[in-house]
């Protein structure tokens, strides 16, 4: 193991913080766009019955890791479907032999891989300009899938890409579409603050000019008396909404606070919002005039901060949610307070931690799960399970979260109970991931400018496609909402949220298994129709080496792909399929390779491939 | 060709919905039995919050005067890429006490229809939960929908009356009570989005078909026949998607295969009346939303094959948040919201069911009065059209408040308090479609609070 972090171990004491906060009768329901209990709808503000939290057995004593720290071979694939890109027959071998906690050890020491630097040579033309595709951005995002499919640094990698769908841009608005270096240099601030502060995090995303342009605070001018432009309020509502704190007051655990009407109270009024606005007056791109039209910027002002133009920044106080930034405040000043006061605010450990569980491991986190992990956010370290303390101490640290969400109990130990209700369906990007790493795809360059460019970078968002394409949703609220219910499904029933199922449709289900066609079904020398060599094949020579053996290639794919979890019924249809392609012999390289493949197709649409229990 | 950008800079897909919360189905049996001709309802959602202050422009002399006042900065902006002063405007007919207005250029065919009496605007429409004024709205004692100026809870109040998590809307509920009329055999189709699982047309029983522009897709099987002649690997690949292959203990499975069993249905079933089709739609606009609609009007055609009575569709287009660069974007939503309208209207009067077929739009919120520079910010209350054979048009319904602040219904820099409810509206088409009032009221339970009088001829 590398050493280059120092382990600190300090008193649990230190770590845990005490649990003094009253469960309001709420569980596992959304914070935000939840349903007053008082309304008609009152099927979703029941408890759900089935996510009753794991009881503390050590009652006082909040041990979060008394989980056991080496997981066999199914425990591992499924730890791993949750923590990377996918897992291969090589990281779960890594982590059966490593444990738990020194494979998250070992994670946190991989370095970023930089977009940006890869990306600035072929990008630092005109701003247009690309010969190739004309969209600039498919360079950056690229180059995210081939770190997500090749990449050493997988948990960084995931949590980068779990923080995307918090602190969302969208590659597919009009104003950042091109925009392909100032995408690349907003995937390295997420990747750089996947293991960092969150408030350094949420200060480096303020000043990305790609969300600048994004929430259209960039160029945000103080008001005007004479023509009574006001601060556009864009940002403003959105970084309080969706970026820290929500609409409602938060118990730690993440349930409702509710006041003497039984009414949850609201965090913020429109009166926070336009005060707030005024804060966020007076960026603009670096090195150049104020609100200069962005077609014309240089590139390398689109890799730096945001600057702060005073003489455009919102003269007076600023008072929002009870506090009040003084007129002595310069630009910079202002917005470094308004931030602190987001980050300090209680709602912040809880909902964000909710927000990332939902994005790993869960759709429906038990209250007491939201809690732990808000604790490590707000305690700033984990205890691993080999005892080793992870984290600076500090409010915000994010490794300890991402430790105390991959470690708690309620995910890797899944009772008989919890097992009806736990997981979550997971969205086509990471499916796609899974397969490409479980496949072993051959490294390939995502900037070769072969076919594999194109098929990273186009735009998988549409509908007729894999449905999803990272960096590009339809808007900030993400590609679905934390708290979006299926109408009329069993999860609905049971009071469940169920985030990806929104954008499952009756054309999405079929577009995403004619998508992995095209991938699980393509030989190695395959060419397009303009004769281009295909890239994004599929290794499956140790499959193939098994697979005149049903059962036991049946058991190789069941680990690869479905975390052991594959039912009898389903193995059974699988192996009818593969036996049905009759051998010549055992050399039948061809026979076994198309074995293999149906199979794999077979278990990519399964519920069992889609979902992540 | 399919419009590949999407939605840009669209707001949210995302709404939430929501199982069911028990309904007394026993109430919608009222349908005026004899009223049994196919109608359809098209909800045409706004994403991102339509400048209704930028779509009904003030026309007369002296109203122009005060809006290009405090409107000074966009106007300028316009000058060079769409010019929107007094004199660039298409006059629309009729007055309110002596007040005109006029639509942008781009709006044109809306206009043409307008005047022709074929569409209507509604003025001042927006989600309400009991008649409120600036003074009540300012002190707190009014009561207001809860989440005003936000995007996503205010689309979910426009289509479903509560913030985001709202369970069924009312779309969807109409088509509850359709169902439970029994005027729609095959429900499948009831209720079709062509946008993502919309929580308008979801219901307590009813949940929307979604599909897309290019239609229902098929199952692509090309790489494996080479390998399987037979129907071996194609029916147990079917099974295998829906899920038939065995029992799961997760509820998030049994959905996964569940939705993807109905999907694999529906899609054949509409694929089958499709491909029968003989309707020709040469003069729909390439755009994404002039796709949409031209797929809900191939829909309509095969309305009889399909037994359908009554159908609720909801299409959407995006891009309409503009904070920033209004001059640059909006003209070109409205355009092609305005093409599009127009060629839908004129494909129902080629199908000869023009008088059956209501379309109106709906959008998160209109905006600020007040620029913040470029742009303009979240409001409340907007302006929006309904057109159709059916609908009593030419006239402007509802007010349309002066250009200026601080009156009787300024929530603050002029977003708009509304002045007519979104439950009057969903009433007034409910109505048309042969809801009784026990039923209307079951459906949109807000509207007992308020006047049904004020769009009671918006249908004839």
């Amino acid at each position: 193991m590398s050493a280059t972090r120092s382990w600190v171990k300090v008193s649990l004491a230190q770590v845990v913080c005490a649990f003094t906060v009253a469960c309001a009768p709420m569980n596992g329901e959304l914070p935000e766009g939840t349903v007053p209990p008082d309304t008609s709808a009152g099927s979703i503000s029941e408890p759900a019955p089935t996510a009753a939290p794991p009881t503390d057995a050590e009652a006082g004593e909040t041990n979060t890791n008394s989980v056991h720290d080496s997981p066999n071979s199914s425990q591992a694939s499924r730890f791993l479907q949750a923590s990377t890109f996918g897992p291969n027959s090589d990281s779960i071998g890594e982590l059966v032999q490593i444990g738990y906690s020194d494979w998250i050890k070992s994670q946190l020491d991989k370095p970023v891989v930089s977009i940006v630097d890869r990306a600035t040579p072929i990008l630092s033309s005109d701003y247009r300009a690309n010969a190739k595709t004309g969209v600039r951005t498919h360079v950056p995002i690229s180059l995210f899938y081939e770190n997500a499919i090749l990449g050493e640094g997988q948990l960084r990698a995931r949590a980068a890409y779990s923080l995307s769908q918090v602190f969302v841009v969208s590659a597919d608005e009009g104003g950042i579409y091109f925009d392909g270096l100032g995408v690349s240099r907003y995937m390295d601030i997420l990747q750089e603050g996947a293991f960092g502060n969150f408030r350094d995090l949420l200060e480096e995303v303020t000043y990305s000019p790609v969300m600048g342009e994004f929430l259209t605070y960039k160029g945000n001018r103080k008001a005007n008396p004479v023509t009574g432009a006001a601060p556009d309020e864009n940002f403003a509502r959105e970084i309080m909404q969706l970026f820290t704190i929500g609409l409602y007051e938060l118990n730690l655990d993440g349930t409702l606070k509710f006041d003497e009407q039984g009414q949850p109270i609201e965090t913020y009024s429109n009166q926070d919002v336009l005060e707030l606005a005024k804060v966020f007056t007076g960026l603009s791109f670096d090195g150049i005039p104020f609100d200069t039209d962005p077609e014309s910027i240089l590139s390398q002002s689109r890799t730096k901060r945001m600057a702060m133009f005073d003489e455009h920044h919102s003269i007076g106080p600023k008072t929002f949610l009870g506090q009040t930034i003084p007129a002595t405040y310069s630009g910079e000043e202002s917005i470094e307070r308004a931030l602190d006061i987001l980050f300090q605010h209680p709602n912040t450990a809880p909902f964000i931690s909710r927000l990332l569980i939902q994005r790993l491991t869960t759709s429906n986190p038990s209250p007491s799960y939201v809690e732990r992990v808000a604790t490590a956010f707000e305690s700033g370290s984990f205890r691993l399970p080999d005892g080793d303390v992870i984290g600076s101490g500090m409010r915000g640290d994010l490794p300890a979260v991402w430790a105390a969400i991959l470690l708690d109990r309620e995910f890797l130990e899944l009772s008989e109970v919890d097992s009806r209700t736990f997981g979550k369906v997971r969205e086509p990007v990471l499916r796609w991931t899974h397969w490409a790493r479980a496949a072993n795809v051959p490294a390939f360059n995502a900037l070769s400018g072969d076919q594999t460019v194109d098929e990273l970078g186009i735009d998988h968002a549409d509908q007729g496609r894999l449905g999803q394409r990272a960096f590009s949703a339809p808007s900030v609220f993400n590609f679905y909402r934390p708290g979006y219910i299926a109408a009329g499904s069993r999860t609905a029933e049971a009071g469940l949220v169920a985030p990806e199922l929104q954008i499952t449709t009756a054309t999405s289900v079929v577009a995403y298994a004619n998508f992995m066609v095209q991938f699980v079904f393509r030989d190695p020398g395959q060419s397009n129709g303009s004769g281009v060599e295909l890239g994004l094949v599929g290794d499956y020579s140790q499959e193939i080496e098994i697979a005149n053996d049903p059962d036991a290639l049946i058991e190789r794919l069941d680990l690869l792909y479905t975390a052991g979890r594959m039912t009898d019924d389903t193995k059974l249809e699988v192996s009818r399929v593969i036996n049905s392609v009759m051998l010549e012999d055992d050399e039948d390289f061809e026979r076994l390779r198309d074995r293999v493949q149906l199979a794999v197709q077979l278990i990519v649409v399964s519920p069992e491939f889609i979902v992540q229990q | 060709m399919i419009d590949r950008r999407r939605f840009l800079k669209a707001t949210c897909a995302g709404l939430g919905v929501g199982a069911g919360f028990a309904s007394n189905l026993a109430s919608f049996n009222a349908f005026a039995s004899e009223d049994d001709t196919y109608k359809a309802l098209v909800c045409v959602f706004l994403y991102g919050g339509m400048d209704a202050h930028d779509t009904i422009i003030p026309y007369d002399q002296s109203s122009s005067f005060a809006f290009e006042r405090i409107r000074d900065q966009l106007l300028s902006g316009y000058d060079s890429v769409s010019p929107r002063r007094r004199s660039s405007l298409l006059a629309l007919n009729g007055d309110l006490e002596g007040r005109t207005f006029g639509l942008p250029t781009e709006l044109a065919p809306l206009r043409d229809l307008y005047n022709d009496g074929h569409a209507a605007v509604i003025g001042n429409i927006g989600p309400l939960i009991e008649p409120i004024e600036r003074t009540a709205f300012v002190n707190g004692s009014g009561i207001r929908p809860k989440k005003l100026f936000s995007h996503n809870d205010q689309q979910s109040t426009w289509m479903a009356s509560s913030p985001e998590g709202a369970l069924s809307g009312w779309g969807g509920r109409i088509a509850d009570a359709l169902q439970a009329a029994s005027l729609n055999p095959r429900s499948s189709f009831s209720a079709v989005s062509m946008d993502l699982n919309s929580i308008f047309v979801t219901g307590n029983q009813v949940q929307p078909f979604v599909t897309s522009t290019s239609g229902p897709p098929e199952l692509f099987f090309e790489g494996y026949h080479r390998v399987l002649g037979s129907g071996e690997f194609s029916n147990t690949y079917q099974n295998m998607l829906r899920g038939s292959a065995g029992v799961s203990d997760n509820l998030f499975m049994e959905d996964v295969a569940e939705i993807t069993k109905r999907s694999l249905d529906s899609n054949t079933l509409l694929e089958q009346e499709l491909s029968s089709s003989r309707m020709v739609m040469a003069d729909f606009p390439t755009s994404n939303l002039g796709g949409q609609l031209e797929m809900v009007a191939k829909i309509i055609e095969r309305r009889e094959s399909l037994g359908l009575k009554r159908q609720i569709f909801f299409v959407a287009m995006g891009g309409f948040d503009t904070h920033s660069g209004q001059v640059t974007k909006l003209p070109a939503l409205q355009s092609e919201l305005a093409h599009s309208l127009k060629a839908f209207y004129d494909a129902t009067v080629r199908l000869g069911i023009e008088d059956q077929v209501t379309t109106f739009t709906a959008s998160d919120f209109g905006r600020t009065l007040g620029v913040n520079g470029d742009g303009t910010d979240h409001g409340w209350g907007a302006h929006h059209f309904a057109l159709g054979g059916a609908v009593n048009g030419g006239r402007v319904y509802g007010n349309i408040p002066p250009p200026e602040f601080g009156h009787d219904y300024d929530a603050g820099r002029g977003r708009l308090i509304p002045q007519i409810a979104v439950d009057q509206y969903a009433s007034a088409f409910g109505r048309w479609f042969g809801l009784s009032e026990t039923d209307l009221h079951d459906v949109i339970p807000g509207l007992k609070n308020f006047d049904s009088d004020v769009l009671s001829k918006l249908m004839k």
